[in-house]
This record gives C-alpha cells, structure tokens and sequence, in this order.
C-alpha cells in the first residue's frame, strides 16, 4: 500500500492539532492530471470508521461529474491518511471525491463528499464561435458594476448584462451587440493560427527557477548534476516526485544547506598581510598613496591580499598641522610552490560555498 | 501596423521583520533588493524622464514588500547595513592593493554604494514615495498584488478568504499610493476562474496570465496571446508573450547567463577569511552574501575570471539590440496576419534585474535607449494605456495556470508542503466565523480580529509553500507558518472566551504589524 504522504509530516506540524474534526472533505485541481484530496476526520472518527471497514481502511473514490455508483478510481487509503494525490486520466473535466468504506452487511458508506473541481484542460479550446465586447476601461467600472451584478449572478455574460443595462436607459454604456467582431478571412486564421501552433509547442517552463538553473549552470558539471534535469510529471500514486526534479530558489540569498560535495581530498592556501599600527587621532596616514580612516583612538588595521610577487608598500603618516610627518617603507616577497592540486576558494566546505543550492529562497517569482 | 511592448516588473518579497534579533538573516532578503534593484530602478526612471524617453513600465509593488519599505525599523536596519557594506568595500579597495582588476571593482563598489546611500538619504528613506511620484508623474502604472501573495485559486472554495486578500490589497495601495489600482498581479500568476468576482468589487480591471492561461481559454483566443480578452465579468486579461519572456529568464536560451557576465554565486562572503568577512554577513555565524563579487561566471573549465564591467556592457548593448531586433521581427510577423495592433506582454520578476541579473538593469536600459535610437515601429504602454486605445476585445474564459514549473499548482501543492492546507482552511472558516460572531466589537475585541486577519493572511503566503519545496531554507518557512497559525489560534481562542489578552495582543501587534487599517469585516 502507497506511503501517504501526510504520515511524512515535518516537525513544525507537531505543533498544529493533527485534524480538527471538521469533517470536511477537500478537493483540489494540482494540474490536468493530477487531484489532491485532503480531509478532516476527527482522530476518534477515523479510527472508528477504519475499524469498522471491512478491508480495515478507508477508501477515496473519484467520480466524473457527479457521484454516482460507478466511481473512476477507487483508491485504499493507508490507515492514518489525511491526504491524498491521485492521479486521472483526463483534463477539462469535472471530478467529485467521495471517502467512505465498505461496512459489513452494509455495503459502501460515504463519509464525506467533496466540493466538485474542473481539472484544468489538457490543451486548446476547439474553435468557437468568437463574441467581442467593448468596455472602455475609464467608464466608472463601480457604477456599471453595482447595477451589472445582479444579471451577472443569473449567468449572464457583462457583455448581456450591459445591453440589458442599456435597455433600462444607461445609454451611455457601449452596446455589446453594436459591437461587430472584426472581419477575419479563413486565409488569416490559418496564418495566426500556424504562429500559435509553433508557439505552443515551443512552449517552456520560465520562471526565477529557470533563471538560477541558468545561472547555476555556468558553474560546471558538479553543479549540472546538482540541479537535476527537465521537470517530469510525478510518478508514484502519493504524487512522489522523480528525483531529479529541479530544485531553485527565486530570490535572495540566505542561510541554506551545505552542499555535500562529491571530492575527494582537496586543498585551499590564501596568503593575507595584516597591517596595523596607531598614531595621534587626528593624523593623516596613507597606505600605498591612499588615505585610509583612523579609528578614533588613532589605531588602524587593514588587510592586504598578497598573491605570488613582490611589493612595496609605503605607510606615511603626518601631523594634523602638516608639520611632522613618519613613513615605513615595507617591502614583501611571496613565491609559493604547489604540490598537488592546491585551490585558493572556499575556505571552508562546512562553509556553505557559494552553489545555488546553499542559497535560501524566497517567492518571487516570482519570483514571483 | 504598429505594435506594442509592455514591460512588467513583478516586485515582490514576503514580510520579513524580525524586531526581536539584532540581525536575521531573512530579512537580507529586502536589503539585497533595494541595494541592488529596487534604488537602481527608480534611478533609471528617473533617467528616463531626465532623457525624455518613452518608456513606460508597469511596476507591481506587492503590499508586503510595500509594508516593508514603509517600515521605520526595517529601514534604519537598511541603512545600518548599507553603511556596513560601504566600509567593507573600503577595506577591499586596501586589500586588494596588489590586484589591479579586483581594485578596479572594489572602488567601483565604494562609488556605487556611497551613492546609493546618498540616493536613499535624498529620499529621505522613502522609496515608496519616490516610486509613487514616478507614478504621479506619468512614468510608470503601479498595480497591486493579493496582500500577501498568497496563491488565489487555493482559496477558490473559500470565497471569503479570497476576498480578504483582494481588498485588503486594493485598500493598501490606496493608503500607499493615495489612488486606485487598475490593474492586478495574480501571485504567481495563478489564475482560476472565481478570482473575477473580488477583483471587479476591488475595482480591478486587468491581470495577467501565463501563455497556456490564454492560449487554453474557452473559446479559443482568436489572437493567442498577442491580444487581451475579457472574462465574461469585463475584467481583461493579458496572456504572457513566451518569446520575449524566453530570452530573458531561459535556462538555455537566457540573457543572463553571458559568460562575460558578473557570477551571482561568488561572493567575498564565501570566499575571504571568516573573521574578516564576519561583521559584514547576513548572519554573524553563518557565511553569506554580502554583494562584493570579482568573478565573471566565465564558463568552460578552469578558474573564473575577473569581471570586466567594459566586456559586459558589451554584451548588454548586443543582447538589447537582440532583444529588440527579435521583438521587430516578431510584430512585422504577427502584423502579417492580425488585423489590429499586438501586444506582447513581457512580465518578469523585478529581482532578476540587478539582483540575480546584474547587468539587467543595464539591459532594460539599453533596451529603451535602443528602442528610442532606431525609432522602432513599436510602443511601450503599460495594460492600462493599452485598454484606452482599444477596448474592443473578445470574451473568453482564461484557463486554470500559473507560471511555476509545470504551469500549475504542483509547487505549492505538493508532499513538502501540502500539510500546510488543512490548517490554513480551517483558519479561514475560523475567522469569518469570528468576523459574523462581532459584527459591533468594541476597541480591544476590534484589535483582535485585525490582529487575527493580520496572521492569517501572513500564514497564507506563497513563499512559503514555495521554500518548502525548493528545500532551501523549510525550518524557517514552516516556523514562520507555524507561528503564524499558532498566533491565529490564540486570538481564536481569545475571541471565543470573549477574553482578550492586552498584553498578548499587544506582542502580537508589535511583530506582526503590516496594514494597519486592516479592515477584517472584508472577511464576512
């Protein structure tokens, strides 16, 4: 029996009741394949009824359009399941969920029903009759609104609503049915239509994931494997993801994972020099022709990052009066031989390096 | 036959304000977004109109990045670490003494960010005041998102909750912007039909959504996605042009990605001695980034390379010409066969440029210089100018969509998140029942249920779901809903009791304290 993926709770759910008892039952559209049931038993309720079931569980039953007593899936719950993924075959088309169980003696008993849900359409509308309408966008949208609602409630189109309103002497308002669609040749909807057609297929997922992958990418081949590839439909009846789904972030930086890096022993050398000394608050001192800030008890510290080469470096201090003046002329040799294969960043693996997967996200996009 | 291009920023971060820790990491999150986008931006407007450029953009400012940049706390912490980062690179223009390129840099970062800090001193610390006189002053059309980004066809059998988050939104961009919103960004894009309803009381009279959104309506789009349509309740939607939106945000066919372009991920904060870098990181005991980088992302095998500013602005200037050419092309195309003028609509996450695209804004930049130089055929309009030139459009249905991978619900939908769905329903039943329990409270009670609307719709945002899934940071996103959930239940049980706890109430308020006119009777 599948794993329910509520049972894979993480810590922060301890702190929110496991249910509520609302007895409500929830049906979502994930996408044109995939439903999301979750509902609300009362630990009590559940345990009870899972007693009583003669398999011992409960049980999901999916129904096209309405409840009827031939469901299109009938799914057996893990005992415990508060939620479930399910997958179906088709889009566009309208699902209600139905948890129960089969009782001795009694047959099925429904529990629960859920509210109906449309899975969103595979693809493409079939070629329809078009309407237009005019609706001018600075026309007081509230006023038309307020009278339009109460026709819109009884399922008509605004379009229908505006002409009704126009009948009842709003004569200013646009007439739907002056509106003529334009003139459209069979030759021309064949052009737009071949545009569309090259524009669906090349259709790709973009969004602030893509953009990190993006960059991500230029980082090598550890960090390709990293990512993972394509995004694939999951696969397993618990909705599981295929592994290597890709994973990404959409906005700034923050705390994130390690990464666990596949290497084997490694090495990182970086050399630095420290100067610092002290001299009356209010000096002047350069370091290598530049002024730098005094901390205000006259001492300062700066680093210097020192590559392979030599260097000199004069440090001048002089007087706020400019009549006295002391310099250190400081010279510096670096030469460093390797042996083996010795990198200069990270510093530290533990060190979180800077890989899109350490990277904390955040929405947007948005990405947002 | 002219067309036209409408550039749509999306700007948006959760609300992140931790008053209780000295410094949090999380909320580096806005502080890297306005050094790096949001303050550049508004000077590259501002440049534009010095310039007399046409260039009109659409910007969303969602209401929890506009509670943010509102908030007297979160900007004096700004400006702390803005001054940290000028010191930081004034210790690098010492260190790096011996290296001429990386030199080059580190005084490039001392300029960019003193200046910066004076822009933000000019403003005197209000950025939403200088996006709001942008807008005032014609540049730019301002739209409104949910309150707190939370992701609508969710809430789609929980009409009130729907509805909390619409009007709480559109009341907001009042107070901040002292006029309506016209037009809607749908968090994430989500679109399933119900949303009209809200939107049409709110005033609301256009949103956005993903390619397949348009091009699976019901009918089908005569014109794809290159013209809006309406629902059937008036309100237009505009579908997302996916060439355009291709070359920018592609994983394979992506602006960003340019060799020659400055490497996001290396930073001085991962690369330079601890105790050297440690005041200046996001978080004391945690490596991260500070915004110093050296590196060109280089690609190929071997060492990176040092950012050379003259080489990228080359490949801005060749990619906005691209980008502009591509854009010709396409409308001298589609003029071909359509008999009114196209639209393509060209949204993309606002932290993309400068942020995680460093050059970006360099590039939108030379995308309206270039524009104006070759005096194309083609207009920029935000939706709104669009519907004034042509409000004749054909009523269709949009279909369910987001623009998350997959184009649907599956990012915030899923196993690493899906626990948070049942909690926050029952909340929400919760709190309309409390609304219709008070229809007359009194002060404390009236308190309560704001501050109760207040942690409901904070639990009900999409990044957290979102950083579930991607697994980047999931302790901080599920304590943040656990809190905010645990928070909504005390003032549940208070409110129940018919016992308000003042000082209980008052903590709440003084952590959680966005939309302070929060009207929680929008949830009845």
């Amino acid at each position: 029996m599948p794993a329910s993926p509520a049972l894979a709770l993480g810590a922060a759910a301890e702190r929110l009741p496991a249910a509520y008892g609302t007895r409500r039952l929830w049906l979502a559209a994930r996408d044109p394949h995939w439903l999301y049931a979750n509902w609300d038993l009362s630990a009590e309720e559940m345990e009870e009824r899972e007693g009583s079931a003669v398999s011992g569980h409960l049980t999901l039953r999916i129904h096209e359009n309405a409840v009827g007593p031939a469901p299109v899936l009938e799914i057996p719950l893990a005992r415990g399941a508060r939620s479930w993924f399910v997958r179906v075959g088709r889009g566009g088309v309208q699902y209600i969920a139905e948890l129960g169980c089969a009782e001795p003696g009694l047959g099925w008993q429904t529990l629960l029903t859920s509210n109906p849900v449309t899975a969103p359409p595979d693809g493409p509308a079939m070629a329809a009759e078009t309407e237009f309408a005019t609706i001018p966008i600075d026309v007081p949208f509230a006023a038309v609104v307020e009278q339009a609602v109460e026709a819109a409630r009884q399922e008509e189109s605004l379009a229908q609503a505006l002409d009704a309103l126009r009948d009842q002497g709003f004569a200013d308002l646009p007439s739907a049915r002056e509106v003529r669609a334009p003139v459209w040749t069979e030759a021309q909807e064949r052009a737009l239509a071949e545009v569309l057609r090259v524009d669906a297929h090349r259709r790709v997922w973009v969004s602030s994931l893509d953009v990190t992958g993006l960059i991500a990418e230029r980082l090598g081949p550890a960090a390709e494997k990293e990512r993972g590839g394509e995004v694939e439909q999951p696969s397993s009846p618990a909705g599981g993801f295929a592994a290597g789904e890709a994973g990404g972030i959409s906005s700034p930086s923050g705390e994130g994972r390690a990464l666990e890096r596949e290497r084997g022993f490694w090495f990182n050398v970086n050399a630095e020099l420290v100067i610092y000394g002290a001299t009356e608050p209010d000096a002047q001192v350069t370091i290598a022709g530049r002024a730098i800030k005094l901390r205000p008890d006259g001492s300062f510290s700066l680093r210097f990052a020192l590559p392979d080469g030599e260097y000199e470096l004069p440090v001048v201090a002089r007087s706020r009066t400019g009549d006295d003046g002391r310099s250190a002329e400081l010279q510096f040799r670096r030469h460093t031989e390797y042996r083996g294969a010795v990198g200069a960043h990270p510093q530290d693996p533990r060190l979180a390096p800077p890989h899109p997967e350490s990277i904390t996200s955040a929405g947007a996009g948005q990405p947002g | 036959m002219p067309g036209y291009l409408a550039l749509i920023l999306h700007a948006h971060l959760p609300f992140v304000r931790h008053p209780e820790h000295e410094r949090f990491l999380e909320e580096s999150w806005l502080y890297e977004a306005i050094t790096e986008t949001y303050l550049p931006l508004a000077d590259l407007i501002e440049r534009w109109r010095e310039d007399r450029l046409n260039a009109r953009l659409t910007l969303t400012l969602t209401p929890t990045l506009c509670s943010m940049l509102g908030d007297p706390l979160l900007q004096s912490r700004y400006e702390r670490r803005l001054s940290a980062l000028i010191e930081l690179a004034e210790k690098e223009v010492h260190r790096t003494c011996w290296d001429a390129g990386c030199r080059r840099l580190a005084e490039a970062y001392v300029d960019r960010f003193t200046r910066l800090r004076a822009r933000w001193h000019a403003c005197d610390r209000n950025l939403l005041g200088v996006f709001r006189a942008l807008q005032d002053q014609n540049r730019i059309e301002i739209v409104t998102s949910a309150a707190t980004h939370a992701v609508l066809p969710l809430l789609r059998d929980q009409p009130a909750a729907m509805r909390g988050q619409i009007l709480t939104a559109r009341d907001h961009y009042r107070a901040c912007f002292g006029r309506d919103a016209v037009g809607f960004w749908l968090p994430e894009c989500a679109y399933a039909p119900g949303v009209e309803e809200f939107l049409r009381e709110a005033n609301l009279r256009w949103f956005v959504v993903d390619t397949h959104g348009l091009t699976n309506a019901t009918p089908r789009p005569r014109y794809g996605t290159y013209a809006p349509v309406f629902t059937p309740e008036g309100l237009a939607v505009f579908g997302r042009d996916i060439e355009s939106a291709r070359q920018v945000w592609s994983r394979n066919e992506g602006y960003p990605g340019d060799p020659r372009y400055r490497d996001f991920y290396r930073d001085i904060g991962f690369d330079l001695d601890f105790d050297y870098v440690r005041p200046y990181l996001p978080s004391p005991d945690h490596r991260g980034f500070t915004g110093i980088k050296y590196q060109s992302i280089t690609g190929g095998k071997g060492g990176k390379r040092c950012y050379n500013p003259a080489d990228a602005q080359r490949a801005v200037t060749a990619q906005a010409a691209h980008f502009l050419e591509a854009r010709e092309r396409q409308l001298a195309r589609l003029a071909e066969v359509m008999d009114q003028p196209p639209i393509l609509m060209a949204p993309y996450d606002a932290e993309l440029f400068g942020h995680w695209w460093h050059e970006g804004l360099a590039f939108l930049d030379a995308v309206v210089r270039g524009a104006s130089d070759r005096a194309l055929d083609f207009t920029f309009v935000t939706p709104t100018d669009y519907l004034r030139r042509h409000a004749t459009h054909q009523v269709a249905r949009p279909s369910p969509s987001t623009w998350g991978e997959g184009g649907h619900l599956r990012v915030w939908l899923n196993e690493e998140n899906e626990w948070i769905q049942p909690h926050l329903r029952v909340a929400e039943q919760r709190l309309t029942a409390l609304v219709r329990r008070y229809p007359e409270p009194g002060e404390l009670v009236d308190r309560a249920l704001r501050q109760a609307a207040r942690e409901l719709v904070l639990a009900q945002a999409s990044d957290w779901p979102f950083i579930l899934h991607a697994g980047t940071s999931p302790e901080y996103a599920q304590r943040r809903v656990t809190g905010h959930l645990g928070r909504f239940q005390e003032l549940y049980d208070m409110l129940m009791a018919g016992a308000v706890n003042e000082a209980g109430l008052r903590e709440m308020e003084a952590v959680d304290n966005l939309f302070p006119n929060l009207d929680w009777r929008h949830w009845r």
